[in-house]
């Protein structure tokens, strides 16, 4: 039963992240706390792992459109992975309850990104500057630390910052997250802080939501679906909250 | 620009179906009681899985042809491999 809930659950984060342009990891990790009971830093593990697959699933379909922007994602990619690979070596000595506060937060500020408004690209920046390189780092680090894709960081950057159109900018964020994601997966796997008894169906349900999600990208209005993942991350965030600053 | 990225899509599709029938083999053989194999054909899906971005940073490095690019990818895998060993 387990496995085919994680099946389900696994389609659904990939094609939420493979549509907004994040990793999924936001549905992920809660859903192998909560669900699957696994500790903290496991869920982490393997939820890199599967947004590892959602970019993968994604990317495949987004390079056959020309939809990717090689030329921004090629300067940003060395510093996102860097923050990735710094954050997922810094873990360990991060406390959990904090680690489940920050991940409320991020939830909270994921559920305001999520909810559809009009939103103006400013590309006020480029790829070489500073301050693009300085957000390529902190999507890694929030990634390898959190266990998402840093997409939640990824996209705004791409989209408002340097100035992409948004779906140019979530095939963009879907590319980059593989880096960063794989990037941390790596020290997890390492660390054995990976559960792959769970990890063959929620991945192969990442795949196929990610694929199906990836070929219909364009056709969808994905307005009240993102209202609906709004409401569903706000009541996640209450619970990592409550369950960071009670211990509970 | 189009063939570089022709030639990324066309390697994770590779690398996709390859993890994504080796993870379902890997299933398929723990249901029916081979734990051991079912395990390692799992790991190697998700391996293969994993490596796939690193893979696609390469051949855009090749292909792409500028010593900017093969720069950047290089800071990244360079970057990656420091992780594990510091890991390790």
């Amino acid at each position: 039963m387990l496995v085919l809930l994680l099946f389900a659950i696994g389609a659904g984060a990939g094609a939420l992240g493979a549509l907004l342009g994040v990793g999924g990891g936001v549905v992920l990790v809660p859903a192998l706390v909560f669900l699957a009971d696994l500790s903290f830093t496991a869920a982490v593990g393997t939820s890199l792992v599967c947004v590892v697959a959602t970019s993968v699933a994604g990317s495949a379909v987004q390079f056959g459109r020309d939809g990717v922007s090689v030329e921004t994602a090629v300067p940003l990619q060395a510093f996102a992975v860097g923050g990735a690979v710094a954050a997922g070596l810094a873990a360990p000595l991060v406390p959990v309850r904090a680690l489940y506060v920050a991940f409320g937060v991020l939830l909270l500020y994921a559920a305001w990104r999520a909810w559809p408004r009009e939103r103006r690209a400013a590309g006020v920046s480029r790829p070489h500057d500073v301050a693009a390189r300085v957000g390529a780092g902190a999507g890694g680090a929030v990634a390898s630390l959190l266990g998402v894709g840093g997409g939640i960081v990824f996209t705004p950057l791409l989209h408002l910052v340097l100035g992409l159109d948004f779906h140019r900018a979530a095939a963009t964020s879907v590319y980059l997250i593989g880096l960063t994601a794989g990037s941390g997966a790596l020290v997890y796997l390492v660390r054995g802080d990976v559960a792959l008894q769970l990890l063959g169906p929620t991945m192969l349900g990442v795949l196929l939501g990610a694929w199906l999600a990836s070929t219909g990208a364009r056709r969808i209005a994905a307005a009240w679906l993102t209202r609906a993942f709004a409401v569903l991350l706000v009541y996640v965030a209450a619970r990592m909250l409550l369950r960071g600053f009670s211990g509970a | 620009m189009p063939d570089l990225q022709r030639s990324a899509a066309r390697l994770l599709r590779v690398a996709l179906g390859v993890g994504a029938a080796l993870v379902a083999l890997g299933i398929l053989l723990g249901a029916v009681g081979a734990a051991g194999p079912g395990r390692l054909a799992s790991a190697v899906g998700v391996a293969v899985v994993v490596a796939a971005p690193f893979a696609t940073l390469i051949a855009i490095a090749m292909l792409g042809r500028k010593t900017g690019t093969a720069v950047y990818a290089a800071a990244s895998l360079a970057l990656a491999i420091l992780g594990l060993l510091f890991a390790a």
